[in-house]
């Protein structure tokens, strides 16, 4: 499974939510490899006005917030 | 107040007198103050900002006529989050929906300008007349700008990029929700500004302290103070809020209003690496345009102040 956050750089929101979500991936096993993307004109391609966003292989799970890990570790189980 | 008193101890713990006194003092006392200003404000704004998701804004928006678009860009601009890495993708997002070129750029001049968290923290520094001043003045300068580079035709110069479609399907957020979000951004917003606070404060300190009135007064008055300051305000990158008390200093000792107003205006509104990040999606006779219209803007306000206030 390919996670790619959506997230400019000096955005620390979004840096912030990579850094929780690899901390998932790793404590539960997930087989899946997160990735962030800081080029504006990528996050402008997707669609996306509020950051972060969060994408799981090719679906856009939330933009515009940072939610728990517990809530992270939901969305990605649902993509499992 | 508690934090007037505090200072006062810490001062009185250091054994400090004279000027290091009034130095420590004004640190202490200003950085406390600001932050807990911010911490509320910055939550609270967070909270309601949560009701209005800049994709809603965007599609009120596209309806209106252009003079409503305008005003309604600047004003989003005040409450837009204030790093320009979340400012230019709400950008962008206007740009891909169609919105009038002008309103666009207005939302792009006013947003680092003014936001919510400098206007709370103004009244104190300057008061209150002085800052609805700075609003109405940036405010006019956004809307001006947009104006001037739409009449110009400079539309043709942003780049061609397709903007995408997210679809995401957002449920109604719950109060907690929304609180959480407000909670995160605020922890993230003052985290990213304490060290701007802590280090304006502490030369606004410096300058409370040790600098002699004479030099301001001598020097830095006169009209070509306000080219000056934004000649000087321009390259600078830091946050607003670390420009405040650096101002306020400066205007205790004398520095003219207008001048005070222009050099803090020029560096919140325009900087380098927004102009690195404008550059992927504008060509650079645009981003010249922008930056020569709201600095000529900002050093009108500054001579016009001087002038009548």
């Amino acid at each position: 499974m390919q996670i790619t956050i959506y997230g400019p750089d000096g955005c620390s929101n979004c840096a912030n939510l990579r850094d929780k979500t690899q901390n998932v991936v790793d404590e539960h096993g997930f087989d899946a490899d997160v990735e962030k993307v800081g080029d504006t004109v990528a996050l402008a391609e997707k669609g996306i006005m509020s950051t972060p966003g969060f994408e799981i292989d090719d679906e856009m799970v939330f933009t515009g917030s940072n939610p728990p890990e517990a809530e992270l570790k939901a969305y990605i189980e649902e993509h499992l | 107040m508690v934090f007037e008193q505090f200072a006062t101890w810490v001062v009185d713990a250091l054994g400090l007198t004279g000027a290091p006194r009034a130095a420590v003092h004004f640190w202490v006392y200003d950085t406390l103050k600001i932050l807990a200003l911010l911490v509320a404000v910055i939550f609270g704004v967070g909270y309601l900002r949560t009701y209005f998701p800049p994709e809603k804004i965007r599609d009120y928006l596209s309806g209106k006529r252009a003079i409503t678009g305008y005003v309604l860009a600047a004003l989003l601009g005040i409450v837009s989050p204030f790093c320009s890495c979340s400012t230019i993708p709400i950008f962008l997002g206007m740009v891909g929906a169609g919105l009038p070129f002008g309103v666009t750029m207005t939302f792009l001049a006013v947003s680092p300008m003014i936001n919510e968290a400098a206007l709370v923290v103004l009244p104190g520094v300057v008061g209150f007349e002085l800052t609805a001043l700075y609003a109405v003045s940036g405010i006019t300068i956004g809307m001006t700008s947009g104006f001037v580079l739409n009449k110009a035709g400079l539309d043709r110069y942003i780049k061609e990029f397709d903007f995408g479609n997210s679809d995401v399907d957002v449920d109604e957020p719950t109060h907690r929700e929304r609180a959480r979000q407000a909670y995160v951004e605020a922890k993230d917003i003052i985290t990213d500004i304490v060290p701007y606070v802590v280090v304006g404060v502490g030369i606004g300190a410096v300058i409370h302290g040790f600098v002699p009135q004479t030099i301001v007064t001598e020097y830095l008055s006169g009209p070509l103070g306000v080219f000056g300051a934004v000649a000087v305000g321009v390259p600078i990158y830091t946050n607003i809020l670390g420009v405040i008390p650096v101002v306020e200093s400066l205007i205790g000792k004398g520095l003219p209003v207008g001048t005070g107003l222009a050099f803090m205006m020029s560096v919140a509104a325009l900087s380098l690496p927004q102009f690195m990040i404008l550059k992927k999606v504008m060509k650079k006779e645009l981003i010249a345009s922008f930056a020569v219209t709201v600095a000529s803007g900002i050093v009108v306000i500054g001579l016009l102040f001087n002038l009548l206030l």
